[in-house]
């Protein structure tokens, strides 16, 4: 059972083309990305302010983080 | 046309990151993530990181909690959430220690016997650096089904400033013992009455200690007397020296 959690997010930080969302397990010491963290139930709400972005998209928006860099 | 969308992702290993699209603005709302840490070669902080198209992280935000190696976690990131504690991690949490801070004040306004309850399953430690002050405005109880001690390193003070009577009493086959334990500086135990005397029931009064020798150490002008059950005087030992007895009985019998 996974324990539910909450935290802020920056407001009203519009994001253009190019921008990155990352979702990262880092090491509360080190800051230091943590392997072996699995992601499950991804989900990005956002307001779309051009209209370009596919309502509901499908999982290879998400892309391993590494492949961008 | 500005409208609001979701964007969904599958199943895959952290970091996962969505990229906006050219000829795309997006304001982000919420962001929702499972971090399952089975595999989890440390305890973690599920982190959502904001990276500009440069690949300079802009923001950074995490949970204020970890997330223990072998746990999971469901979280939800969106503006102006904060951990469920107030204080973003500064107040009371539990299953987690310590927590530290400038102060912590708990409030109950409730009447009644439940209005406020500190219970541990175990031992409970109360520690202050300073004075700590326990007031009641109505009785105070403090009761123990075991041993109790009160221990001080500076003294130990029992006033009593109401009508009522200080009383220390044992159960039927304690008895009640208190000890001078006699040090180079003791003063020894002083019994003292402003007003209505002392009195002492019992069958004995013993020492066992000086050989045995117990003092009646009488002040200037000052008489000990030994009265009967009507609490009239039979005979008295006064200061300077002198014994009377009852003029009706006559002279002292010394035939012990």
């Amino acid at each position: 059972m996974a324990a539910p959690m909450k935290a802020g997010l920056p407001p009203e930080c519009v994001l253009s083309a190019g921008y990155v969302l990352r979702l990262v397990a880092l090491d509360a010491t080190t800051g230091a990305q943590v392997a072996g963290v699995q992601l499950s139930a991804v989900s990005f709400f956002v307001t779309d302010l051009v209209g370009n972005v596919e309502d509901a998209a499908p999982a290879p928006l998400l892309v391993p983080s590494d492949e961008l860099v | 046309v500005a409208r609001d969308v979701q964007i969904a992702g599958g199943v895959g290993a952290a970091p996962q990151s969505y990229t906006v699209p050219n000829a795309t603005e997006i304001l982000p709302r919420a962001v929702f993530a499972t971090f399952n840490g089975a595999g989890a070669a440390g305890a973690f902080l599920p982190t959502v990181q904001i990276v500009s198209d440069g690949g300079v992280v802009v923001a950074s935000v995490s949970t204020d909690a970890a997330v223990a190696a072998g746990g999971s976690a469901s979280v939800t990131f969106a503006p102006f959430l904060r951990a469920a504690a107030a204080g973003g991690g500064s107040g009371i949490q539990f299953d987690t220690r310590p927590q530290a801070g400038g102060f912590l004040q708990v409030t109950t306004t409730d009447a009644g016997a439940n209005s406020f309850n500190l219970e541990s399953g175990g031992q409970m430690d109360i520690r202050a650096d300073e004075t700590l002050t326990v007031l009641s405005h109505a009785d105070l109880e403090v009761s123990s089904t075991a041993a109790m001690t009160i221990d001080s390193q500076a003294g130990i003070t029992i006033t009593n400033t109401a009508a009522g009577v200080l009383l220390i009493e044992s159960s039927p086959d304690g008895g009640i013992t208190i000890r001078d334990q006699g040090g180079a500086a003791s003063a020894g135990i002083t019994v003292e009455s402003s007003a209505s005397g002392i009195s002492v029931s019992g069958e004995y009064i013993v020492s066992t200690v000086r050989s045995d020798n117990f003092y009646v150490v009488l002040g200037l002008g000052v008489m000990v007397q030994v009265l009967n059950h009507l609490s009239a005087p039979i005979f008295e030992v006064r200061e300077d020296g002198t014994i009377h007895g009852l003029a009706s009985v006559g002279a002292i019998t010394w035939d012990l």
